[in-house]
């Protein structure tokens, strides 16, 4: 396969633009915009998407979506799932940096775990304390996003980190965005997943032999 | 062994202590009193918890649980029989063992899911059923999750060993301060086992209540099954599905679960809170529905979503509401068009052939493996049969045909089962009325056939021609073994002791001369000619000619006169005149009639010369 398919990266560009909002891009003033520094080298994923489902007894060890430094995007789909196999696409350096900007804008970046779960669990006791009802649902699905950068800094009045990594971990976030769409976090972490799940899907990955 | 649950991210579960308006789900618990794998108990923080379906309000009875396929989901005509299946599983509610079926004995592709085995999981759930064992949401992974399901205890961790034994979710296991919440059965602490009566004389989620030697609940994953001798068996609600895998039965654990929470809220069985789940196919429908299934775009496999309404049933009870199951559609699905329901098998009926006027009573019967009631159904009776069934798989068909009722009518029966899909079975068959043979003369031909040709059904020899009217062989011309009528009169042309009928010679049973060579057909039978045809005469060679066309049975001059008038050309002689009149040669006519023959008709009217 040819490396960096002009035709695949502008179908690319199209789709994450409308995907991604315009301010992910442009309508931050430049010291407000987080700054990410990551390797071309081909091996080492910057974004990493799966999905663990509880249900299953044995979990696909690989993830579902991978981005690397070089803009390429490998999607695979265990064996049991409909679109099974491995499909690529690549993207440039740019759509590359706004896809990690959306992410930062969604919280992925900075995710707090104790401070998320001390929200939802304050969102739900107010649900409770409102109607008492508790809502739940069984054999729930985790999402996991893992961010491995050389360098971020947030803004430009933040630290620069440098070797960053951040793993994202929500059981059912699909489940909470319907059912707590108070938290701010929930609903945003949401939308980074909405946005992984749609590059999974893009009509430029092309199947892998 | 003490197991970290740091890796537990945002977990429902916590030990604060929660208030809402009508309970106190403040428990500060380990060890005490009674509880189960049940929904929510952990999240209530209350081991003692049972959960019951949607329907249950703490009034006993058979309460409907009506389970739909959602109409806007995809495969939702394939989901039917699957479903079906599920309702008629928990119906059921037998438990089995060997309900994993692996590749190669299942009818699963590689690679696919069997939404069947998922689907009877999640409906378990959204029943109120929780997982038995430790699963997923404990944080744990791999063969950890098999541990018996507990909350961490006051450690704020799983404490996990597997024992001697050596296999986790087995009696031997240690569990430190975890709080059991795994309903087992007091007397043998296995759970592919049930017993009699399942409330809390018999089961218990206190350790206290185990057999002796035992530590903690076992649960029925299937290695603790190999380890009881039980092969290929688990619980359905047993969290954990492999693709190319069946599990479309309970096993015990499940059922003894399902009956433990409908003994009711006091949990002692016989009394008048208990209940019995009935679950009803709504179909493909969005209609007064308490749990609902659809494929969507979640990215799930498969889950159970659900309320647990403010108001509890007493203080450790509460019920589901509005279940709701969805599949991933992204997941390859197999779709099982086996039906757990068996078709029920009709007996043979076969034709039925009767008279108008006779009665028939032919017995229906029809059996049914799943011991399902049957219901028959018949379609294209005719009025005068009628189908009754007093049921247990048997009916009678009444079949009372009469004047007129002649004719074929076709009827198909069809037996009905009322499991889930109804499935049914049929016959179709003829019923066959003819008209009685009535035959008042005797004469060999039915009495409405002679109505039909004009020939009199109360004589024999209608046209007088000296041949009866029906067919050879029906009447008697002599006393023969079985022959009770004679005629002795009758012609017996073949010598078989038969009179001859006209139906056997073609002559017409309505004429008398049926050549029109004024020679009746019975004489000329009798004397040896064609009566059908007027070439053909006997040789009569009497003389007697007239009156022409009509001898009077006297040979006199007018009978010369006549001869003489033959001869001279003056009469053409028919069949008739050549029988009478053709006299020469004596014994042997030659077929015509001339001078010879006037003068031997002239000596025997004027005497020799």
């Amino acid at each position: 396969m040819t490396k960096h398919p002009s035709a695949a990266i502008i179908l690319v560009t199209l789709v994450l633009c409308t995907v991604l909002p315009a301010h992910a891009a442009n309508n931050q003033a430049p010291g407000l915009q987080p700054v990410f520094h990551f390797s071309a080298t081909p091996g080492e994923p910057v974004i990493e998407y799966t999905v663990v489902h509880h249900m299953l007894a044995q979990q696909d060890p690989v993830p579902l979506l991978r981005v690397y430094g070089d803009g390429r995007v490998h999607v695979h789909f265990p064996a049991y799932m409909k679109r099974a196999g491995d499909y690529e696409m690549y993207m440039n350096r740019v759509q590359l940096n706004d896809l990690l900007r959306q992410l930062a804008d969604d919280g992925i970046m900075d995710f707090d775990p104790a401070a998320a779960k001390q929200e939802k669990q304050q969102q739900e006791a107010a649900r409770r304390a409102a109607s008492g009802a508790l809502f739940h649902a069984s054999d729930a699905s985790d999402s996991h996003i893992n961010i491995k950068l050389g360098q971020y800094q947030r803004s430009a009045a933040s630290p620069r980190i440098s070797g960053f990594s951040r793993q994202f971990r929500w059981r059912n976030l699909e489940f909470d965005t319907k059912n707590i769409p108070e938290s701010v976090v929930i609903r945003k972490a949401a939308n980074a997943e909405a946005i992984l799940r749609m590059l999974c899907a893009h009509p430029a990955l092309q199947k892998l032999p | 062994m003490k197991h970290s649950a740091a890796n537990r991210q945002l977990s429902w579960s916590s030990k604060s202590c929660i208030v809402t308006t009508s309970w106190v789900l403040c428990s500060l618990f380990p060890g005490l009193a009674a509880g189960g794998a049940y929904i929510y108990s952990e999240n209530l923080n209350n081991p003692d918890n049972v959960t019951h379906p949607s329907v249950y309000t703490g009034n006993g009875g058979v309460l409907t649980v009506r389970i739909c396929i959602d109409p806007t989901s995809p495969n939702a005509t394939h989901m039917e029989i699957p479903v079906q299946n599920n309702i008629n599983i928990y119906n059921k509610l037998q438990p089995t063992t060997g309900n994993i079926v692996l590749a190669g004995a299942n009818n699963i592709p590689a690679n696919y899911f069997d939404f069947e085995s998922v689907s009877l999981h999640e409906i378990g759930h959204c029943l109120g059923m929780a997982h038995p064992n430790l699963a997923s949401e404990s944080g744990l992974t791999g063969d950890d999750r098999n541990y018996t399901k507990s909350t961490i205890g006051n450690d704020s961790t799983y404490t996990i060993n597997p024992g001697a034994d050596v296999i986790t979710g087995s009696s031997d296991d240690i569990r430190g301060d975890d709080v059991n919440l795994h309903w087992f059965r007091k007397s043998n602490n296995n759970p592919f086992t049930i017993a009699n009566v399942v409330d809390a004389s018999t089961y218990s989620r206190d350790p206290g209540d185990l057999p002796g030697s035992h530590n903690f609940a076992a649960n029925a994953a299937r290695f603790v099954g190999n380890l009881l001798g039980v092969q290929n068996t688990e619980a359905v609600m047993q969290q954990g599905t492999s693709r190319d895998e069946a599990q479309r039965t309970l096993n015990h654990d499940d059922v003894a679960t399902l009956r433990y929470a409908a003994s009711g809220i006091d949990e002692t069985s016989g009394n008048a809170d208990d209940y019995t789940i009935q679950l009803e196919y709504g179909g493909i429908s969005s209609s007064n529905c308490d749990i609902s299934l659809k494929i969507t775009t979640t990215p799930n496999l498969a889950f159970c979503s659900y309320v647990i309404p403010p108001t509890a049933l007493s203080a450790n009870h509460v019920q589901m509401r509005s279940p709701t199951i969805e599949f991933g559609s992204g997941f390859n699905w197999f779709f099982n068009t086996t039906t757990v329901n068996q078709m029920p098998v009709l007996s043979t009926i076969g034709a039925q052939a009767l008279d108008e006027g006779q009665s028939l009573s032919v017995p229906v019967s029809a059996t049914d493996v799943d011991g399902d009631n049957l219901i028959f159904t018949a379609f294209g009776l005719p009025p005068f049969a009628t189908l009754t069934g007093p049921g247990n798989g048997n009916a009678t068909l009444d079949i009372n045909p009469g004047t007129g009722d002649t004719g074929t009518y076709t009827v198909k029966i069809d037996v009905d089962d009322d499991g889930l899909p109804v499935l049914g079975n049929s016959e179709t068959f003829d019923i066959i009325v003819t008209t009685p043979v009535i035959d008042t003369d005797g004469d060999g031909i039915d009495d409405a056939t002679e109505v039909l040709n004009g020939t009199d059904p109360d004589q024999v020899d209608s046209d007088g021609d000296g041949l009866v009217d029906g067919a050879g062989g029906i009447v008697c011309i002599n006393l023969v073994t079985g022959c009770t009528v004679s005629y002795p009169t009758g012609v017996d042309y073949d010598g078989d002791n038969f009179v001859d009928g006209e139906s056997d010679l073609g002559t017409d049973p309505t004429l008398a001369d049926s050549d029109t060579d004024q020679l009746p057909d019975g004489l000329e039978v009798e004397l040896g000619s064609d009566p059908l045809s007027d070439l053909s005469w006997p040789n009569i060679a009497d003389g007697d000619l007239a009156p022409l066309g009509n001898p009077d049975g006297n040979v006199n001059a007018a009978d010369l006169l006549i001869a003489m008038r033959i001869v001279l050309n003056e009469v053409t002689p028919l069949s008739l005149q050549f029988a009478h009149g053709d006299l020469y040669p004596h014994g042997a006519p030659d077929g015509v009639i001339d001078l010879s023959d006037v003068l031997l008709l002239q000596q025997q009217v004027l005497g020799p010369p």
